[in-house]
């Protein structure tokens, strides 16, 4: 509650944005008033569509013109109005007065320019008096503070060459280059791993305080407005249901849509809901020594997947985590087989698939379904929802048998969609509708296994936690098996019995839930634990964070991959491969010379044991 | 990394222009027809027949004529006109300037007005100016080139008298120096025209296209988020990656441009290769038709070549690939 009552520095009031379509007029923005005073972040929380990107596009004039979009209401900025500004003020003001940094760093910097020209150019378009040269060492300066190693190297990149994380950075620098008074920041760390997003956020927080500046940070992910917000306004259909401090959201929601969000929210410190007991059987299916490596474009070999084990037993869920490009999804391609292994085995059900063929292989795709990340691009546009579901047992010849329409009306059923709403199109659905429709192919064919790649990472928390209790209630129903593979850990925790932490191509550690999450014992474990945002506004840590990003897995580091990061790592690491095996001190496997439950920084025992561990 | 990817694709170039002559060969020589018969007159007698046939080398099994002409190709040796009786690169050569010049006018001629048109339409998207040239470009693109050419003598040349209707040159005057470049420039304006108006039309409609694309996209938004003036938001941001497409088809407009220029260069009179290999094919002058066509493909080989490595410049990605 920084500078309650002075003057804001930004105030909407009664702000209405309308689409105007050929189906009709949508009011995307419906009468919000949000302040936000000098100094102070604002959170502006609310579900995909509750206009919350909108409103800021609408207030900065990023909207498409007249004819498609109207904006009405008051947008002061120091006591202009920046709705009458003209379109030369307007653009004099953005990115000197108001910095943006946007979702997707994938997309929002230009790919054919050089990432330091990008810098540049957001100082040059404001000082004309400023030469090329200067603009670029100033660049380069900008670069540094937002943590790029040694941008002087990277003079020539271009935005592919660099990582997620990376053009994140450069993002935030362009943003903070005319040292403006206000940032907004538009979902920054939705598209980024746990662990760099808590280096995003750090980087944010520190360009905040060092300019003073005030923000807006624009998400769906409460967890991040606690990181770093002073006051949130939650909103719900293009409207604001609820402004008030960050404490007293955490503390004492009053709206019921905030509930709802808060209440959908996966934490890490949420008691845990009792998983059914797994029944002993023999393994449903068995991953051994799977290594997949493939050509890489650039030259040199990706060692994705490098001497991969894990079992599966019958009816339980396994979650799969680690960061992008450790493997992951290799691993459950392979599984599925729709990449081949160079090495190892995989047996489904006590049989070798690995090289199974024809009909052999069909009956595997039977039993063993997959479901996939991205549910906009996984369901083929032209094909109805019922066409959609019905694929899987066309394809191996039952569709009548099964039952034809009936059969699709019972999986639409099955996962709580329509089944009238099978002549529809995938684009006439919300993303958690089309995972729907995936899980609902996926289950066409009763299958016994579902590998789940990132099945709920594209979508909104609230909706994420509805899908996912889908999936719980399905495999209660179903005795379905899980492989659930994410980069969520705070989800990974709610549904899985027995988790493996993925780096680089290989597990580095495996146990049940408790164990992973309650002793953790390997240092990557231990800094994914940490990076997760915290859901407690009066305990913001300074935490340790976990430096750098997934190194080159065409030249994985020598003895243990994870070294290069490990604030563990000692000589011995570089020469021998820690073998993912059970360490003293300790009740489940774990891939280090110097596994303990002590996380990394504070002074490790040598020998990987503690007095109080076990 | 660069120059590595322009050694590469210059490396290719040989088994292409080898795979070029191969087909251009086989194409002529399989072709009905007996070319001694074109030399010699239909009403020979079979010894002089036989001696003509010799003396060509017409009677040496077809694989040795192959290697005869493509080692003669090697040494920049095209062969002998039957008809004329000069060597083919002398015809050629003699022709090529006329031809460069009408193609290569409507080439430049039809990328810039097909962008500038681009621009202007995506500017204003749906609103009456864009509506207006949409009918119009589409319009130009139906009509054929002999059409639009025989218009245009009849409106622009006959009646209006602005332009020659015929040629390359006045052939009354013997004009040099500047006046020279003008008369030539006078009689170009009709040919180049008629010649650069589909692709003018497709040009627009390509980049206004790849601009709509383009100026959705999330980089435009963090330009105009910076502050960046709209004239570059749209000009430098979005066109440079908006023209990706334009400068795919430009390998391909280049043999498209070649071919209408068959048709331009009889109906103005364009003393070019086109005329040139419409004669020979009459005449069944082989060695000028094979020739033409080599330096025709090897032509759009190279556009094609030159398009790739514009396109990596364009997109830095590709070079990487």
């Amino acid at each position: 509650m920084r500078a309650a009552g002075a003057t804001p520095l930004l105030s909407v009031r009664d702000l209405v944005v309308e689409f105007h379509a050929r189906s009709g007029v949508v009011r995307a923005v419906d009468g919000i008033d949000l302040d936000v005073h000098p100094g102070e972040t604002l959170g502006v929380v609310g579900e995909s569509g509750s206009g919350k990107t909108v409103s800021m596009l609408a207030a900065v004039g990023l909207l498409p013109a007249a004819p498609y979009c109207t904006v009405r209401g008051q947008v002061l900025l120091n006591g202009r109005d920046l709705l009458t500004l003209s379109t030369r003020d307007l653009r004099a003001l953005r990115g000197r007065e108001i910095g943006m940094i946007f979702q997707d760093p994938m997309t929002s910097l230009h790919p054919s320019f050089r990432v330091v020209d990008q810098v540049a150019e957001a100082l040059l378009v404001h000082d004309s008096a400023l030469a090329d040269r200067q603009a670029r060492t100033r660049a380069l300066e900008l670069l540094e503070r937002v943590g790029v190693a040694r941008p002087d190297r990277r003079v020539r990149d271009y935005p592919h060459q660099w990582s997620g994380g990376m053009r994140q950075r450069a993002m935030i620098a362009i943003a903070i280059a005319n040292d403006p008074p206000l940032l907004i920041a538009d979902e920054p760390t939705t598209a980024l791993d746990v662990t760099i997003q808590a280096q995003i956020l750090d980087v944010l927080r520190r360009a905040r305080d060092e300019l003073g500046a005030a923000a807006v940070l624009i998400t769906h992910d409460l967890g991040v407005v606690a990181e770093l917000a002073d006051r949130v306004s939650v909103l719900q259909s293009g409207r604001v249901v609820e402004s008030a401090t960050v404490e007293e959201v955490f503390a004492a929601p009053r709206h019921p849509h905030t509930i709802t969000l808060l209440d959908a929210l996966p934490r890490l410190d949420r008691p845990l809901a009792e998983r059914r007991p797994v029944a002993e059987a023999p393994p449903v299916l068995e991953v051994e020594d799977v290594a997949v490596h493939y050509a890489n474009p650039g030259g040199g070999v990706v060692r994705a997947v490098d001497g991969v084990s894990l079992s599966l037993l019958p009816g339980e869920t396994l979650g799969l985590v680690g960061e992008s490009g450790c493997g992951k999804s290799t691993l459950a391609r392979t599984i599925v087989r729709l990449v081949d292994p160079q090495a190892g085995r995989v047996r489904f059900g006590g049989r070798d698939i690995t090289r199974a063929r024809g009909r052999a292989l069909r009956g595997v795709r039977r039993a063993l379904a997959m479901v996939f990340q991205d549910p906009y691009a996984s369901l083929n546009p032209r094909m109805t929802v019922g066409e959609i579901v019905a694929a899987p047992l066309r394809i191996a010849g039952c569709y009548r048998s099964s039952g034809g329409r009936r059969r699709v009306a019972e999986l639409l059923d099955m996962v709580r969609l329509d089944p009238a709403s099978a002549d529809r199109l995938p684009s006439d659905f919300s993303g958690g509708q089309r995972q729907r429709v995936g899980i609902a192919r996926a289950l066409a064919l009763s299958p016994r296994v579902l590998v789940l790649d990132e099945p709920v990472s594209s979508l909104d928390v609230s909706i994420q936690a509805q899908v996912v209790g889908l999936l719980d209630q399905l495999q209660r129903e179903l005795g379905l098996t899980y492989l659930f593979i994410s980069h969520d850990l705070s989800l990974v925790r709610q549904i899985s019995d027995r988790v493996a932490v993925m780096y680089l191509g290989k597990i580095v550690e495996l146990g049940t839930r408790e164990q992973v999450y309650e002793r953790p014992t390997h240092p990557y474990t231990q800094s994914l634990l940490a990076a997760v945002p915290s859901p407690h506004p009066e305990r913001r840590s300074s935490r340790t964070l976990l430096v750098g990003e997934v190194a080159d897995p065409t030249d994985p580091p020598s003895g243990c991959r994870f070294r290069t990061r490990c604030a563990k790592a000692a000589p011995e690491c570089a020469e021998e491969v820690p073998a993912l095996v059970v360490r003293e001190g300790s009740d489940h496997p774990s891939a280090c010379h110097f596994a303990s439950t002590a996380p990394p920084g504070s002074p490790a025992g040598t020998s990987g044991s503690t007095p109080d561990a076990g | 990394m660069t120059r590595r990817y322009v050694v590469r694709r210059l490396l290719q170039l040989g088994p292409t222009a080898a795979a070029i002559l191969l087909v251009g060969f086989l194409l002529i020589h399989l072709a009905p027809g007996d070319p001694v018969l074109a030399l010699a007159g239909e009403n020979g007698d079979a010894e002089y027949y036989a001696f003509v046939r010799e003396k060509f080398g017409l009677d040496e099994p077809l694989p040795t004529q192959l290697a005869t002409y493509a080692g003669n190709v090697l040494r920049g040796d095209l062969g002998t006109s039957y008809v004329l009786g000069r060597p083919v690169s002398d015809v050629i050569a003699e022709r090529l300037p006329a031809t460069l010049l009408l193609t290569g006018t409507a080439l430049v001629f039809s990328t810039v007005a097909g962008v500038a048109i681009g621009v202007f339409s995506a500017t204003r998207r749906r609103r009456w100016p864009d509506v207006t040239v949409t009918l119009a470009t589409l319009a130009m693109y139906s009509a054929p080139v002999f059409l639009l050419g025989q218009l245009a003598i009849l409106l622009l040349a006959l009646r209006a008298g602005w332009f020659p209707v015929q040629g390359m040159t006045d052939a009354r005057s013997s004009a040099t120096g500047l006046s020279h470049v003008l008369d030539v420039g006078h009689h170009l304006v009709l040919p180049a025209l008629a010649l650069a108006a589909q692709e003018v039309a497709a040009v627009s409609r390509l980049s206004r296209v790849g601009l709509l694309d383009e100026l959705r996209r999330d980089h435009i938004r963090t330009a105009r988020a910076k502050g960046v003036p709209e004239r570059t938001v749209v000009l430098s941001h979005a066109l440079r990656r908006a023209l990706l497409p334009v400068v795919t088809v430009l390998g391909g407009r280049t043999g498209q441009l070649v071919a209408g220029a068959v048709v331009v260069e009889v109906v103005f009179g364009w003393p070019g290769i086109g005329r040139l290999l419409v004669t020979a094919m009459q005449a069944r002058d082989a060695p000028v038709v094979l020739g033409v066509f080599l330096l025709v493909a090897v032509t759009v080989v190279v556009a094609n070549l030159l398009t790739d490595l514009l396109y990596a410049w364009l997109d830095p990605r590709v070079r990487y690939r």
